[in-house]
This record gives C-alpha cells, sequence and structure tokens, in this order.
C-alpha cells in the first residue's frame, strides 16, 4: 500500500489566497458584455433558477400545451365534447397548484431558512450566513437609500436585480464578519456560546473532526487518487490529457467512459476490482489526509498573520509617529489630512513591496516548527496585501484597519484561525443540509397538501365546467334530449 | 421553551441522521428524480381514486377523466426515469459542442451552461414529456382504461344479475317447498285429526261392543 506521508500538498497555497468575499465577488460577477444575446438569455435564466420558476415554466405547459394535444388527438376515440371536457381539467389544475401549492411550500421554505438563522442548531447554523429570504427587509431598505442618493445626485441608478444581489452579499459578509468577529472575542475573553464550546477542547483550539467539510474531503480524495496512480502505475494523471471537464478527480470520474479510454490509451484498464481497490485505499485513508491538510494549512495560516500582525503593528507606530509629528508641527486640518493620506498610501506601498521582496526570498521549504515563511507563505502574504490594495474598498486600505488585536503569538493566531475555519466548515455544512432537509421534508409537505389541492380541484372542476362550459358537461343529455323533441 | 435545544433533540436523532445529511449533495439529482417520481405515483393513485367517485362529474365522463389521471401517472413516471434521466445527463455535453465556438468568458460559459441545462431539462420533461407526449399517449391509453373498466362493470352486473336470478329461484323453491312442506305438514295434520276421529269413532264402535257381553253376563247373573 503506497504510503500517505509524502502526498504532494502545494496545491493548498492557491486556496489561501480566495478570501470569504472576493473569492464569491468575482464568482458572481458574470460579464455578459462579449456574450451574444441567445447566449445572454442562457445566462438570464441561470439567474431565475428556483422553485417559482419551475413552477411557471410547469403551468404554462400545463395551462397552454396539454389541452391542445388532449383535443387534437388523432389516436383518441373519445368524442370531441368529451376531449374537450377533459382537457379543460388541464388550466384548472394548473391555477390551483399555483395558487395552493406554492405559497405553502414558499411559506414552508422561509419558515426553515429562518429557524437555521435564528437558532443555533448543532447540524444546521445559519447565522453567519443568512439566506436572502432571512435579509429581504434589508436588502429593501438599502435598495430605497440607494435610490434617494441616487435621486439627489441626480446618478441613473443601475439595474434592480444586480443592485438587490449585490447588498444581499454585502449584507451576508457584514453577518459573517460579525460573527466571526463576536466569536473571536468570546474565546479571548473564555466565555465561548454554548454551540461553539460543543467544538472546543479542554485547551482552547477547537476540534479537527468540527473543521473538515465536505470540500476538504474531496480535495483529499483526489489527491489520493494521484498519490495511487503515480505510485502503483507510475502515472500522473495531469498527462492524460482529459481537460478541465473530464479529471480524475473523485472516485466517480473513474466510471466515466473517456476517463477510462484514456487510462487504456496508457494500457491501464480501470476494470471492477481495480475501482474496488481504489475505493478501499481511499476510504480508509481520506479522513487521515483531510486531517493532515486541514491541519497544515491552520498552521500555515498562523504562521502568515504572525509575519502580518508584526508587520502591520511596525506601520501602525510608524503612521501613529508620524501623526505626532505633524501636531506638534502643527499643521493645519486640510493639510493634516492630505499629508496623513500620502503617509497612509506610502507606508502601505511599502507594505506592499516588503512582501514581494519577501515573496523572491523565501525558501521553498522551511524546517518544521520554524515561524519563517516558505515560498507558499511569502506568496499568500503578498497576495493578501496586494488584493486590499487592487480589490478592496477606501476602508480596507487605511493602515489603521488593519486588524491587528487577534494577538501576537502562534498560539493565539492559531486559535484565530481555528474559529474561521470552523465557522465556514459549519457554514458549509449547513447549507448542505439544509438544502437535503428542504428537499426530503418538501416532499413529505407536498404529499400532504395533496388530499388538499387534489379535493379542490376535484370540487371545482365539474362546478365549474357545470357552470361556465354547461354545453360540454351534459352533451350527451342534450344531444339525447335534442332527440327526443324530435 | 428552548427551540434549540429541541430542535437539537430532533435533528441528532437516530432517525433524522440516517435519513438527512450534508453529504448527500452528491445524490441530488437521484434524490430529485425519486422525489418527481414518488410525487407522480401517489398524485396519480390520488387522483384517479378520486375522479372514479366524483359524483359531480357526469356519470358517462367519469371513467375517461380517471383513464386520463392514471394514463398520465403511468407515462410521466416511466419517461421521467427514462428519457428524463437520459436528456439530464446530456445537456451539458450538448451545450460543450453546440458552443464550441464561444467568446464567453470563463466564467459566463458555466453560467449559460447552467441555464442551458436548467431549460432544456424543464422544457422538455415539464413540457414536451408531461405536456405533449404524455397526453397524446394517455388520450388512447385511457380510452382502453375506460373500456376495460366498463366490461368489468359489465360483467360485474352480469354476475349480479345472475346471482339475483338465481337467489330469486331460489326463493321461489324454497317458498314453494315451503309451501309444500306446510301443505304436507297440513296433510299430515289433517289425516291426524281424521285417524284421531276414526280411532274415536272405531272406539266409541269398540265400547258398544263392548257393552254387549257384560249386558248378557248381566242376564246370566241374574237367572240364577
Amino acid at each position: 500500500m503506497p504510503g500517505i506521508s509524502n502526498i504532494n500538498r502545494t496545491n493548498f497555497a492557491k486556496a489561501f489566497n480566495r478570501g470569504y468575499v472576493y473569492g464569491r465577488a468575482s464568482a458572481s460577477n458574470v460579464s455578459s458584455a462579449d456574450a451574444k444575446w441567445y447566449e445572454a438569455a442562457l445566462i438570464k435564466f441561470k439567474e431565475c433558477q428556483g422553485e417559482t420558476f419551475n413552477n411557471l415554466v410547469t403551468a404554462v405547459g400545463t395551462a397552454g400545451v396539454a389541452p391542445i394535444f388532449i383535443i387534437h388527438n388523432p389516436l383518441a376515440k373519445e368524442d370531441k365534447q368529451t376531449k374537450e371536457y377533459t382537457a379543460a381539467r388541464q388550466p384548472i389544475s394548473a391555477i390551483i397548484t399555483l395558487g395552493a401549492q406554492v405559497p405553502i411550500m414558499d411559506a414552508y421554505n422561509k419558515a426553515l431558512e429562518y429557524a437555521a438563522t435564528r437558532y443555533h442548531f448543532d447540524k444546521c447554523d445559519l447565522s453567519a450566513a443568512p439566506p436572502q429570504s432571512y435579509l429581504k427587509n434589508g436588502i429593501k431598505h438599502l435598495y430605497k437609500d440607494y435610490i434617494y442618493q441616487c435621486a439627489i445626485n441626480g446618478i441613473e441608478p443601475e439595474k434592480k436585480k444586480a443592485k438587490m444581489k449585490e447588498f444581499y452579499y454585502q449584507l451576508k459578509d457584514e453577518a459573517f464578519y460579525r460573527e466571526l468577529k463576536n466569536l473571536r472575542e468570546s474565546a479571548r475573553n473564555g466565555n465561548v456560546p454554548e454551540y461553539l464550546a460543543k467544538s472546543m477542547t479542554a485547551d482552547g483550539h477547537i476540534k479537527i473532526e468540527d473543521m473538515i467539510s465536505p470540500k476538504d474531503l474531496k480535495d483529499a480524495e483526489r489527491q489520493l487518487l494521484e498519490h495511487y496512480f503515480k505510485e502503483v502505475f507510475g502515472l500522473d494523471v495531469a498527462d492524460l490529457g482529459l481537460g478541465e471537464k473530464k479529471k480524475v478527480d473523485s472516485l466517480d470520474a473513474l466510471k466515466k467512459k473517456a476517463v477510462k479510454q484514456a487510462f487504456k490509451e496508457k494500457n491501464i484498464d480501470i476494470d471492477k476490482n481495480l475501482i474496488k481497490t481504489i475505493k478501499t485505499f481511499v476510504n480508509e485513508n481520506v479522513d487521515e489526509v483531510a486531517r493532515m491538510n486541514v491541519e497544515e494549512h491552520l498552521r500555515r495560516q498562523a504562521k502568515v498573520k504572525v509575519y502580518s500582525s508584526n508587520l502591520y503593528r511596525k506601520a501602525k507606530e510608524e503612521l501613529a509617529e508620524y501623526q505626532r509629528k505633524l501636531i506638534v508641527e502643527k499643521v493645519p486640518n486640510n493639510e493634516f489630512q492630505r499629508l496623513m493620506k500620502i503617509k497612509n498610501d506610502e507606508l502601505f506601498e511599502g507594505l506592499r513591496k516588503h512582501a514581494e521582496q519577501l515573496r523572491e526570498t523565501a525558501p521553498k521549504s522551511v524546517p518544521e516548527g520554524s515561524l519563517i515563511l516558505d515560498a507558499a507563505e511569502a506568496d499568500t502574504l503578498y497576495n493578501k496585501i496586494n488584493t486590499k490594495l487592487t480589490m478592496g474598498s477606501a476602508d480596507d486600505k487605511l493602515i489603521r484597519h488593519l486588524r491587528t488585536s487577534e494577538g501576537s503569538t502562534f498560539d493565539e493566531l492559531l486559535k484565530s484561525v481555528q474559529i474561521k475555519k470552523w465557522l465556514t466548515t459549519r457554514i458549509n455544512k449547513s447549507e448542505k443540509y439544509l438544502s437535503d432537509f428542504k428537499q426530503k421534508s418538501g416532499l413529505v409537505v407536498g404529499l400532504a397538501i395533496l388530499p388538499f389541492t387534489c379535493g379542490l380541484l376535484n370540487w371545482a372542476y365539474p362546478r365549474i365546467m357545470e357552470e361556465w362550459f354547461p354545453n360540454l358537461a351534459h352533451a350527451k343529455s342534450a344531444s339525447s334530449e335534442k332527440k327526443e323533441a324530435k | 421553551m428552548n427551540v434549540t435545544k429541541i430542535g437539537n433533540r430532533f435533528l441528532n436523532s437516530r432517525f433524522m441522521n440516517a435519513v438527512c445529511s450534508e453529504r448527500a449533495g452528491d445524490a441530488a439529482a437521484t434524490i430529485a428524480l425519486l422525489s418527481t417520481t414518488t410525487k407522480d405515483l401517489v398524485n396519480c393513485a390520488y387522483y384517479t381514486t378520486q375522479s372514479l367517485h366524483n359524483k359531480k362529474i357526469p356519470e358517462e365522463k367519469r371513467k375517461f377523466v380517471a383513464g386520463i389521471d392514471l394514463s398520465n401517472g403511468i407515462l410521466n413516471v416511466l419517461s421521467q426515469l427514462t428519457i428524463g434521466m437520459y436528456i439530464k445527463n446530456k445537456t451539458p455535453v450538448a451545450f460543450d459542442y453546440l458552443f464550441r465556438n464561444s467568446k464567453m468568458s470563463k466564467n459566463a460559459y458555466n453560467a449559460a451552461k447552467g441555464g442551458f441545462s436548467l431549460i432544456v431539462t424543464l422544457v422538455v420533461a415539464q413540457v414536451l414529456l408531461k405536456r405533449i407526449l404524455t397526453p397524446f399517449i394517455s388520450t388512447p391509453m385511457a380510452h382502453y382504461f375506460k373500456e376495460y373498466a366498463d366490461k368489468k362493470d359489465a360483467a360485474t352486473k352480469k354476475t349480479n344479475n345472475e346471482q339475483d336470478k338465481n337467489t330469486k329461484t331460489a326463493k321461489d323453491d324454497k317458498t314453494e317447498k315451503t309451501k309444500e312442506t306446510e301443505k304436507t305438514k297440513q296433510t299430515i295434520a289433517t289425516e291426524k285429526t281424521e285417524t284421531q276421529q276414526n280411532s274415536k269413532v272405531s272406539i266409541n264402535s269398540m265400547n258398544t261392543n263392548l257393552s254387549s257381553p257384560f249386558k248378557s253376563f248381566e242376564g246370566l247373573l241374574k237367572v240364577k
């Protein structure tokens, strides 16, 4: 069995640079400027994704399309009026579904999202990542303020949907950083809330199993697969030439035809026995690899934070020193503001240059336990500072806003990064759990409403037909009466 | 009432641990399909039963309406599990082929791919399969279900009629038999009575006959 201690884990360096806000912002920033009209329409459909859209399409199909194919069906032997009578049931069914089932399911899903956000359940806690329905009022208020500001300043407001989405992300981030800040402070003060205390060990660190997200397990699975093929067959899976869409990144990928074909070209037959062997190997080691990856990731983050917080502290002291100098020289206020801004930008640029130099001179690897940054960690530090300069808001570029209060020792900062990792894992798991719970309990609720909607349809259908289409409802008796009259 | 504690007790229970998990997302598509199929099956059973017993629908149309509901349900389930699944798996491949020369950015490409999959799957499953193909095939299917139901009803009626007839004949026979029995009883009773009467008469006559020897003895006794 190939050993796992020498697995290549340098890919994790790339993961460091995706902050919570910016990562999501870049993913949502889909520019359709260079897309054709039909491509833009498809992007719009993706944005409309949801239960309401599904129900609307279903209703259009039920009410508008199905009746045509019931009435004008050459294969059916019933008389035309019977077919018309039956076909009329479809639009009535669609209206009842839209009018009854949709609001009930909507209200049920909103209730679930509210409960998941408001109460800190162990399995589902979205207090740090509230869903859109929970933030609805906040988004509305922000948008109203935005429209008011645009009106005052004579600016053309941006498109409503895009702006509302932006406000949703803004509020979601604020909730995340607020919860993170509260948890970090409570950990420093020693009075952590119960839901965090459940995951803490006696020495104030967080249990590793509560910091392993489903994504970490998937990454571990991918690494183990790459390691297996390298050790047993001497093959680098990147050389298979499969491209982005058919990567060998999971056990399921091995079952795909294209992947099996690519392996066959390298004289490796992916049969059932081989898949079973690989599966056993992966299942035995995935938890341990995921744990090692997460521990190393956090240790590296804490090392970077130790270095960065020292760097920031020095910059803050230098800025404070400069400020004292300006006060002593009794510089006028507007000149004071201008000079402080120049000094701030200068210091920030200095931080970036320092990080760039460090990145160029950092060693590839350092002894274990050393606080010297290696090449990957120096790269992370550089990206952290550079991102604030290039993508951050005006507030992010202020020296005084750089965080230094989380601690200065390795142990303190390790606990601080552990809390963030615990929170993001908790959110990740909760979102997946809520999605699964909604789907399964939604089925039960849908079936429970069924007697109501079915009863309503069976009550309304014949009465509507009698009231509005009596000729269809009593076609046979009408025709027989006519015959008798003759 | 601590909602968090109660919620935790429910969500951490053995039942909920077995049913729901954060890792189920890997099988989300399968779960979605199973839930749609289950809904369609239950819908089918419910609507068919309700239509069959809905007295407000004219009787001559009731069986056809129920037949449509039944065939819709069966066809929806079959088509979702076969054609629906196939279309769902092939839309990303189709998109990659159709838009192979597209100049969109990576994010826009992925978003458009998602939108394409969504609209094709929805239109194929909800419009083409459920609202065109299914009603097209279910309308004649419903006719056969209706005919089957009519035949079954006719057979049941016939059996009931025969049974009624048999029951009637049996009743008549019974009545006759009862009458006969009564008659026989009466006859027996009458004969008995007659016999009794006759026997009375004979006894009487016997008595007369019996008295005469005593009279002769009396005579004999007196002479001495």
